[in-house]
């Protein structure tokens, strides 16, 4: 201490030092302050959840459709500071939990974050009282009641009830449970937030064990959530129907409609090839999502709405009210129609190869003559036929809450847009026996049975239950045309020349058969194999005072009348025995 | 005397300073409590305060001469208490470091030890005559007085108050008779003998103590979660601080010892970086402004007695904030008079009386000669 005195040195030495501790201070409160602070919070503050039932999906007569079935599942929170090789040895001898399983669970990194692990879900009575006793032991260990979703009718109706997946956002905040997946197509996404319940938060205090302080301060009650039942969803469907309709598709795919002609709801939508929507309430493995996307019929695809086709005879109505309504022919016109014709030197044939020889345009619709309405379309011209396809809602979206196709009709936009404005006869000829330029989708279908059913009024439809009668619009159609229209589709059904003889009865249905030709894009070869046609069906059932109209799509059906007649037979013999005795 | 007259005496500075320091940590105790008042910790503390206030009174009535007198008899007494705990001391959390009277008092000598071991090497030191620039003697004093205590302590055992005995030690013996080499030599036995050390003189949770001060989040439950926790406590409070009585750290018994090591955390917590920098301002104070009396003071008993008060304030004050905020080993070093402990808090007030008496009074000591 020569040169520096022994006081100054002290000083020096004591400030600097000081002058640590105080910069040292900074950085702990001021710079790193705030994430000091959350992690106090997380150290004492411990987030119990609550998980909520999601609400039940009802068929109209209360038949659960989707339902939430409580489960037990045993987490271990990963952020106390009690022994985890004890807990392990533990769950290993009481549960016969796999080791392999627990080796992989590694201690959170306590205190910093919160952490939950599944142990093991859907507990058993046994098992549930295997573990009790171990949870008085050890703090990390929860049983948990949970909710999975269960779907009854598997497959039935999948497309139209939806299903459920992880909702990430919120795994990150709360840890996966099943009772927070969310509705991720159908009408678990579209009514999501009515059917969600509300996950239940509760804040406990607990000290450095893991323990509960009984002392339960205001504050931490204001940040608690109240868990909240998700609500009923009560639909229109009448899920044994659908179940009878599914399985009356046998071998076959496609779609179909039931909807009540004076109410619009919707009985019945079904769409085959299903899946069955059970394996997305809990965590999908790879190996069954890939199953599904991989699978070359495309079960995940909703028939009812997403696939819209060439209509095949059935757009002969359109054809035929257009050609009434616009004065190109009336009720007695006879044309004479031979085995094909020629248009534009081409050839066009009738599906029956000796034609039909003369008739008029109601027996047109019974036999389904494809040359009387060759003919009748020209003379209509594109224009009006555009018209009346769009005043029967084809090409347009309905109300339903579901991903729609609207398909196409050959209107100015779109023979401006899709064909650089130029229209031949031949393209004529063919929209108006249902093939080439216009598509559309089996609620289309039903729209228009539906209108010549009930005498102009266009469908309202509804899928939930709302108990209110809803306001019609009218097509300005003539009594006398409408009536002719219904004569004719009650022929197609009960005449001895009528193509929709599979689904004759008890003589009080109406309806038309439809075949759309599928062609190939190679080969142009048509009707055979993956290419065989389409087929379209579309009824209303009783003739007099109509109540319900069915639309069938079958697809490489092969012919509508010979796929969908059986199916259309079914349900009104299911109609009759379950809605018309208990009515009467 | 007003106030503002008595805030004028320097030797009253520090006597506030140490008053002030005592105020705040009842207050701190206060609110990390939730038990009944007079079982708390802070009326205990409280009856301690009352009792250093009157020791001040006392022993800053005191002539100097007195001190030098009272060296000798201290350091036998301290011996003598350090020897009688080993036998019939309270053993608490494994270490035998505790007189008990009754069961509200209770005594723990290697505090009085402390203090003891500043006033003899004090006294000696100026006692030298003719071999005061003598190096060897210093040393050979210094280690013989301070190895007693030493390894008294160390067999209780209370390794903070070990450390602690061992830093002022050193501070004063080097600070008096500064050797270069020796310094040198003495730090390179200390490297060599290291080893042997840490494998055989060590107990396992003392080695744990220190791999979890290098690396405190290895094992975050363990041994390194007092450290954190502190961490936390320290860093939650912010600016402001969470306020009085809202210290959850504490509270919720995540921090261990929160009265007595780990009173400063609370105290952070409570009252943020405001309230942690008016504490680190005080003990500042309380060691800076003694020290720049210190080439002024002619005795050499006086000088020694000043710098090592100065610096058993300072070691305990430095080395506890710094163990609460990681930048050292949890050792179990309280801060003087801000932790809770009677002894300590006894101790202190004498050290604080002894300061305020020498800045009081040294000029008349130089005209005196003793």
């Amino acid at each position: 201490m020569a040169k520096i005195s022994r006081k100054s040195f002290s000083i020096l030495t004591v400030s600097i030092l000081v002058l640590i501790i105080f910069l040292r201070l900074i950085h702990l409160q001021l710079w790193s302050g705030e994430n000091y602070r959350l992690v106090s919070q997380n150290n004492f503050l411990r987030e119990v959840f609550i998980p909520s039932p999601r609400g039940e999906i009802r068929d109209r007569l209360g038949r659960k459709i989707a339902f939430s079935k409580p489960v037990i599942n045993l987490y271990l929170r990963t952020d106390t500071n009690e022994n985890l090789e004890d807990i392990k040895t533990t769950l290993h001898n009481v549960l016969n939990i796999n080791q392999k399983k627990l080796d992989e669970i590694k201690p959170g990194d306590f205190p910093y974050v919160s952490k939950r692990i599944l142990i093991k879900k859907y507990l058993n009575l046994n098992q549930i009282y295997k573990i009790e006793n171990e949870l008085k032991r050890f703090q990390s260990l929860e049983l948990v009641v949970d909710y999975l979703r269960i779907y009854p009718y598997g497959e039935v109706g999948a497309h139209k009830i939806g299903y459920l997946t992880t909702n990430d956002k919120r795994d990150l905040i709360y840890g996966s449970f099943l009772s927070t997946r969310t509705g991720v197509a159908g009408l678990e996404k579209k009514f999501n937030d009515q059917l969600q319940g509300k996950l239940g938060t509760r804040y406990l205090l607990v000290d450095s064990s893991g323990r509960e302080v009984k002392k339960i301060e205001s504050d931490f009650k204001q940040i608690s959530v109240k868990t909240k039942k998700g609500e009923p969803l009560d639909l229109t469907i009448d899920i044994e129907l659908e179940k009878l309709i599914f399985d009356s598709f046998g071998d076959l795919n496609g779609a179909a409609m039931v909807h009540d002609i004076n109410t619009g709801e919707v009985l019945a939508m079904v769409s085959k090839p299903s899946f069955d929507p059970n394996i997305f309430s809990q965590p999908i493995s790879n190996k069954d999502w890939n199953k599904l996307i991989e699978n070359k019929s495309k079960p995940l695809l909703d028939r009812v709405f997403l696939v819209s086709s060439p209509p095949g005879s059935i757009i002969k109505i359109v054809t035929a009210i257009a050609a009434l309504e616009e004065n190109v022919i009336d009720k007695d016109t006879e044309l004479y129609c031979p085995g094909h014709i020629v248009i534009g030197g081409r050839k066009f044939r009738d599906w029956l190869p000796g034609g039909h020889g003369t008739i008029n345009v109601k027996q047109a619709l019974i036999v389904s003559s494809d040359v009387f309405f060759y003919q009748v379309g020209l003379k209509l011209g594109v224009k009006k036929f555009a018209k009346w396809l769009g005043r029967f809602e084809f090409g347009e979206l309905n109300d339903l809450p579901f991903f729609q196709n609207p398909g196409t009709i050959p209107d100015e936009e779109f023979i401006k847009k899709s064909l650089n404005g130029k229209w031949y006869p031949g393209d004529m000829a063919n929209v108006a026996i249902g093939q080439g330029y216009l598509t559309i989708n089996v609620v289309q279908a039903s729209i228009m049975t539906s209108i010549i059913a009930s005498n102009g009024k266009i469908p309202k439809f509804s899928i939930v239950k709302s108990g209110k009668k809803p306001v019609q619009n009218k097509l300005e159609i003539s009594e006398s045309n409408l009536q002719l229209i219904q004569e004719g589709l009650l022929g197609v059904i009960n005449d001895e020349k009528g193509t929709g003889f599979f689904a004759r009865d008890d003589g009080k249905l109406a309806g038309k058969t439809g075949t759309a030709q599928v062609i190939s894009k190679d080969t142009r070869k048509y009707g055979h194999g993956r290419y065989r046609n389409h087929g379209w069906f579309t009824a209303y059932y009783p003739y007099e005072n109509p109540q319900i109209v069915i639309s069938i799509f079958a697809e490489h059906g092969s012919s509508g009348g010979a796929a969908g007649g059986p199916i259309i037979k079914k349900i009104v013999q299911y109609y009759k025995k379950n809605y018309i005795k208990k009515e009467s | 005397m007003t106030l503002a007259q008595l805030w004028r005496k320097p030797e009253f500075k520090i006597l506030i300073a140490g008053c002030l320091i005592m105020c705040l940590s009842f207050i701190n105790l206060l609110f990390i409590e939730e038990v009944d008042f007079l079982k708390s910790y802070s009326f205990r503390q409280l009856f301690w305060i009352i009792i250093s206030i009157f020791l001040m009174f006392i022993i800053t009535r005191l002539r100097l001469k007195t001190l030098k007198d009272i060296s000798v008899p201290i350091y036998v007494l301290s011996l003598i208490l350090l020897i009688l705990v080993l036998f019939i001391g309270e053993k608490i959390s494994g270490s035998r470091s505790w007189l008990k009277f009754g069961d509200l008092l209770s005594f723990q000598p290697s505090e009085l030890a402390k203090i003891a071991f500043i006033f003899i090497i004090a006294k000696f030191y100026s006692e030298l005559g003719a071999y005061s620039k003598s190096y060897i003697i210093k040393y050979f004093l210094g280690f013989v007085f301070f190895i007693f205590p030493f390894l008294l302590i160390v067999i209780q055992p209370d390794l903070g108050s070990a450390f602690m005995l061992l830093a002022i030690s050193l501070s004063m013996i080097f600070s008096f008779s500064y050797n270069k080499k020796i310094l040198i030599s003495i730090v390179l036995i200390f490297l060599i003998f290291s080893v042997p050390i840490w494998n055989n003189g060590l107990r396992e949770y003392q080695k744990e103590r220190i791999i979890n001060f290098i690396n405190p989040d290895k094992d975050p439950s363990g041994y390194g979660y007092n450290a954190i926790q502190s961490k936390i406590a320290v860093g939650s409070g912010k600016i402001l601080g969470k306020g009085l009585g809202k210290s959850s750290q504490g509270k919720f018994r995540f921090l261990p010892e929160k009265h007595t090591d780990f009173a400063f955390s609370v105290w952070a917590e409570q009252t943020g970086l405001l309230g942690s920098t008016v504490i680190l301002f005080l003990f500042s104070f309380l060691v800076i402004y003694p020290l720049s009396f210190l080439d002024k003071i002619k005795d050499q008993f006086l000088q020694v007695l000043l710098f090592g008060m100065c610096s058993y304030f300072f070691f305990h004050f430095i080395i506890n904030i710094s163990m609460t905020i990681g930048l050292f080993p949890v050792i179990g070093i309280p801060i003087l008079m801000f932790s809770y402990g009677g002894s300590s808090m006894v101790c202190a007030a004498t050290a604080l009386s002894v300061i305020s008496l020498i800045i009081a009074e040294y000029r008349d000591v130089n005209e005196l000669g003793i």
